[in-house]
């Protein structure tokens, strides 16, 4: 008996079996006769039966479909239509190269583009940036600009001289001016129960123009070194900055505001990392230390001088498919080696004080939410990635500036928590949309977890 | 509530039901099937160009498309170009080959090239026309001696001879299942072959065209894959003749083609089109990778549709490789992932988690591990895919179960791969993935076809209905557990049961069966008496039947038979065949 049916029925009569379509036959034209100018032919009725009557579920669909019309009137030419028919154009007429061409020089080496910062509770800003690559012979050049709105602006320039042939370690020379009219004041170290207690914070005005000149390692990979020498010009005020503007009062007591300060610091910070550079394999295990030493002293006052030593040390363990939990213990202090003038160094400006809060540090706080002498938190993210390109990160951090360590108490710490996405393309440095809070503190008679809330986009280095 | 609201409401819930509840009689014509789409209608003006943006085609199909379409609340109705026997007819867009035919290993690996012989290594010189220097895979256009174009088209250093290997390996198995499919070969040659023509011009940046320099040249070659004796290695890809337009779209109609009447993502070899791309891991099976052809032939002009371009199939990898391990498993912007990973803090186990790297390397990560082809992903979600039906998967797994081991290696010489252990690989791979198609797919449809009448007898008129099981012809499912029931029904409404059969699969050979028709003692001739014309509605009748793949009371599928009986002499008449999304069973079965 053949396994083949077509065997078993070969030869056979197949009357009442439908004919096969011809072999390689071509389509014909139908007997449709002329069409008119925008007629389509009439539409076969390829299986000649009658179309099925509607049912229930036609009908019932209906009713969804009228109430959600307008909706999809908005998407569909309100939105679809005109995005995809300008950036069809835009790429048919290459018109992004146009733009980008436009901006660039030198075969590529040399390019403007735009930059945008935001940070909700401070102000946005826009910018550009101008870099040039081997501007000369193992030289690259960087200017950046911004400005927001009503008086914040800030420029800076650096050259990078490449020393040895991976042109990770280079020399840079750097100069900048920046004038901000928001940064937020809370107090040092809580003290300012004033300032705490505006939701917002109390703002003043600053504008610090600096100039550096140093080493730099491998700033693009985990492990990095940089030998820096930094002077620092700056001067504050309260007239001329958002609401609500600190005191006359508040600014006396802060050291370095009324009259500011011009300071020189040598410091080295350097990385050392375990992990992969290559992100390929998703080996994000590995442990990391960051640390700096620094030596500052007041241009102008040379009796004032201050040690500035920091860490971070932690670990990361890779799930092993780049899911990563992360535990970090962060410290920042300042050993205040004044000369003493009436039994009582001179102070620290203000502004030289460690911070938490930013894209670094407690990150569900605004840049300098917390300021004092010692600045310690401890850190615990987790990041996973959701998209080719894409990690999303939940975070929570403890911490607080203290005075003195010995002032260190949980009670006199705060929460700060939120999600992050990240663009996952490298683990040096990411581009980050941070939405976060932060809490009062925890001794607090009524602790508040959403004391503060933070809605971010900028870019986030290192831990 | 009031008394009259309440009536009204119960009027529309009664009429709801009924309308749900009625038994639908939906008459298959006593005609042969639609095998030809009359689709070469000339046209009036000559269509424009289309221009399909990546960007802006990603984009769309990625996020607006989707949003905007989800709320019309679209019904996922079954595909409109499809005949009586749930087969697509010949069109400017399909043509029945291995599907209806059986065709040689040798004829598929000669696909769309047929007889013609392959471009010739030693016979030039090849007159370089144009160059295209960017892209994945750079390459130039030649006019050869044989008096036709090309497009060569090379592999680059990361993962060589996958890129040149995929085109003519998609090119050659699209055309077997019946695509408008272009002539791809391997060509090895030598780059003194080739020759500049003075009007050769190439795109730089900017969209801007230039003449082109003998540097346009050697900035190809070089990134060029080579032999070890300095043989450049290209696939070839013939011109089809006629005037290009662009590419077509997987969603709507081309509004200045009168023969295009059919929404293309309704038509079913679009929708289909889902499986051969899921079996080479064609990610880049979007519209950019469609070719309309104006065709003039005998004095009239249409357009044809080709499928083109499978360069990315077989496993591209794509930097970085989070994102390659991805590819075929999640678009590269994939929502519904996204929010999955986002809510479950990425702990939800992927495909993409952990796959191996091949033992050949140029092919990514293409293999048979972890392969599910309901599950497969491209680039985007293209409209016609999303579109599929059961029975359009069906259509196209029935036209898988046609290609055989032997085509597949046929098909895989084609591409010339230097080692041994390559080509085993490939065909391996292709073969493991073809036989998950019917793994997942003739397990949960109905997988008998081939439906035929025949007299088994001679000098008898008695008729034989003949199917075959491809879940059995491949293993899906066992003999000795399966079982078919039929039923006939006929009768102005089919409420008469004419007669019943249970049976299973015959020892000696169970791949196919035969059930002789009439089942009972009546048929549908003798209701309509002597003299009724050939389409009386006594005459009609429908066979169900049921399919047990395990040893289960309810069946896993059902298939519907339509026939008209023209009497004992001139006998049964099969004119269609229907295959029920839902199954439904008699009260009593």
């Amino acid at each position: 008996m053949p396994q083949d049916l077509d065997q078993e029925l070969a030869g056979r009569d197949h009357t009442g079996t439908p004919e096969k379509p011809s072999a390689e036959g071509e389509p014909s034209q139908g007997e449709d006769g002329e069409l008119e100018e925008g007629q389509k032919r009439k539409r076969p009725d390829y299986d000649g039966r009658p179309e099925p009557a509607t049912d229930a579920g036609d009908i019932v669909r209906w009713g969804p479909r009228i109430l959600f019309f307008p909706v999809y009137l908005v998407l569909e030419y309100g939105l679809r239509v005109p995005i995809v028919w300008t950036t069809t154009r835009i790429e048919q007429h290459h018109l992004t190269d146009k733009i980008a061409a436009f901006f660039t020089w030198d075969d590529g080496n040399a390019r403007l583009y735009p930059l945008i910062s935001f940070d909700f509770g401070v102000r946005a800003n826009v910018g550009l940036t101008f870099k040039w690559e081997e501007a000369i012979p193992r030289h690259d050049f960087a200017a950046t600009g911004f400005v927001g709105l009503d008086d914040l602006y800030a420029f800076e320039g650096k050259v990078d001289q490449k020393l040895f042939r991976d042109e990770g370690a280079l020399i840079r020379w750097r100069g900048g001016y920046r004038v901000a009219p928001d940064n937020v004041f809370y107090g040092l170290s809580d003290v300012d129960a004033r300032c705490n207690g505006e939701a917002r914070g109390c703002r003043f005005r600053s504008m610090i123009g600096d100039a550096a000149v140093g080493l730099v390692g491998w700033e693009e990979r985990l492990n990095q070194i940089f030998f820096t020498t930094t002077f620092r010009h700056a001067r504050f005020d309260n007239e001329r900055s958002d609401a609500p503007p600190i005191t006359d009062e508040e600014a006396a007591a802060l050291p370095g505001f009324e009259d500011g300060y011009q300071v020189i610091e040598p410091r080295i910070t350097f990385a050392l990392d375990t992990r992969n550079e290559d992100l390929d394999f998703y080996t994000g295990t590995g442990v990391r230390l960051e640390a700096l030493s620094a030596f500052a002293i007041d241009v102008a006052q040379p009796d004032s001088r201050w040690f500035r030593a920091g860490a971070e040390a932690g670990g990361f363990y890779d799930f092993g498919f780049g899911q990563v939990l992360a535990a970090s213990l962060y410290y920042e202090g300042l050993v205040n080696v004044s000369s003493q003038v009436d039994g009582a160094r001179l102070p620290v400006p203000f502004f030289e004080l460690p911070f938490l809060g930013g894209n670094d540090q407690m990150k569900g706080f605004l840049k300098r939410r917390l300021m004092g002498e010692n600045a310690l938190a401890l850190n615990v993210e987790y990041r996973y990635p959701i998209a080719s390109l894409l990690d999303a990160s939940i975070f929570a951090n403890v911490g607080n500036t203290f005075r003195d360590l010995d002032d260190w108490d949980v009670g006199a710490n705060y929460l700060s928590y939120g999600l992050a996405l990240e663009v996952g393309s490298d683990r040096v440095s990411s581009f980050e949309a941070i939405l976060g809070w932060g809490s009062s503190r925890f001794d607090e008679p009524s602790f508040d977890p959403f004391d503060q809330f933070r809605l971010s986009l900028g870019i986030n280095r290192g831990f | 509530m009031t008394v009259r609201t309440s009536f009204f409401l119960l009027a529309a819930l009664s009429w709801l039901a009924a309308c749900a509840s009625s038994r639908e009689i939906r008459r298959f014509p006593l005609s042969p099937p639609v095998w030809s789409d009359p689709d070469q209608h000339p046209l009036g003006n000559t269509p424009k160009k289309y221009y399909s943006g990546i960007y802006a085609d990603a984009m769309d199909k990625s996020a607006l498309y989707p949003a905007s379409k989800w709320f019309t609340f679209p019904e996922k109705g079954e595909a409109e170009n499809v005949n009586a026997l749930d087969e697509v007819p010949n069109s400017s867009w399909f043509q029945n080959r291995i599907g209806q035919f059986d065709l040689t290993p040798a004829e598929v690996a000669a696909a769309e090239c047929g007889d013609l012989p392959n471009l010739d290594p030693d016979g030039g010189p090849w007159r370089v026309t144009g160059a295209k220097p960017d892209g994945a895979n750079p390459g130039f256009v030649i006019e050869a001696p044989d008096g036709f174009r090309y497009l060569l088209k090379f592999d680059g250093k990361n993962q060589p001879l996958r890129a040149t290997s995929a085109d003519v390996v998609g090119s050659k198995l699209y055309w077997a299942i019946g695509y408008h499919s272009v002539c791809n070969e391997i060509v090895l040659f030598s780059p003194d072959i080739l020759q500049i023509t003075p009007d050769a011009e190439t795109t730089v940046a900017l969209g801007k065209r230039r003449k082109m320099v003998p540097a346009d040249l050697d900035r190809v070659l070089t990134m060029a894959y080579r032999l070890k004796d300095g043989r450049l290695r290209a696939s070839a890809s013939r011109f089809v003749p006629g005037e290009p337009l662009g590419p077509f779209k997987y969603q709507g109609k081309r509004r200045d083609d009168p023969n295009d009447v059919v929404l293309h993502e309704n038509r079913r070899e679009l929708r289909a089109g889902h499986l051969p791309a899921a079996w080479i891991s064609h990610v880049d099976a979007r519209e950019q990778n469609t070719f309309d052809v104006l065709i003039d032939e005998r004095g009239a002009q249409y357009i044809r549709h080709y499928k083109i371009d499978w360069g990315d199939a077989l496993g591209i990898g794509w930097d970085p490789d989070r994102l390659a391990r991805r590819l075929g498993h999640s678009y590269p912007i994939d929502v519904q992932h996204i929010g999955e990973d986002l809510l479950t803090l990425g702990l939800l186990p992927r495909p993409w988690h952990d796959p191996e790297r091949t033992k050949v390397h140029i092919f990514g990560y293409f293999g048979v591990e972890g392969f599910v082809p309901s599950k497969w992903r491209g680039v985007y979600p293209v409209p016609a895919f999303q579109r599929r039906t059961p029975a359009d998967i069906l259509w196209m797994t029935r036209i898988f179960s046609r290609i055989t081991d032997a085509h597949v290696r046929a098909i895989v010489a084609r591409a010339q791969l230097p080692d041994e252990r390559q080509t085993r690989y490939l065909e391996e791979t292709l073969i493991g993935r073809r036989n998950r198609f019917f793994e997942e797919y003739l397990s949960q449809y109905v997988a008998l076809a081939g439906f035929r009448l025949a007299r088994r007898t001679p000098g008898k008129s008695e008729q034989s209905l003949c199917f075959e099981d491809l879940a059995i012809v491949h293993g899906v499912s066992r003999a000795d557990e399966t079982y078919y029931q039929f039923r006939f029904h006929a009768g102005r409404e089919l409420e008469r049961e004419m007669g019943w059969v249970q049976f299973m699969p015959d020892e000696r050979h169970p791949s196919w069966a035969c059930v002789l028709l009439p089942l009972g003692r009546q048929r549908p001739a003798d209701l309509a008496g002597p003299g009724a014309r050939d389409d009386h509605p006594l005459r009609y009748g429908v066979l169900d039947v049921w399919v047990h793949q395990k040893p289960t009371v309810m069946p896993m599928g059902q298939v519907r038979l339509h026939f008209y009986d023209l009497g004992p002499e001139r006998g049964y008449r099969l004119v269609g065949v229907e295959r029920p999304r839902e199954v439904t069973v008699p009260d009593d079965y």
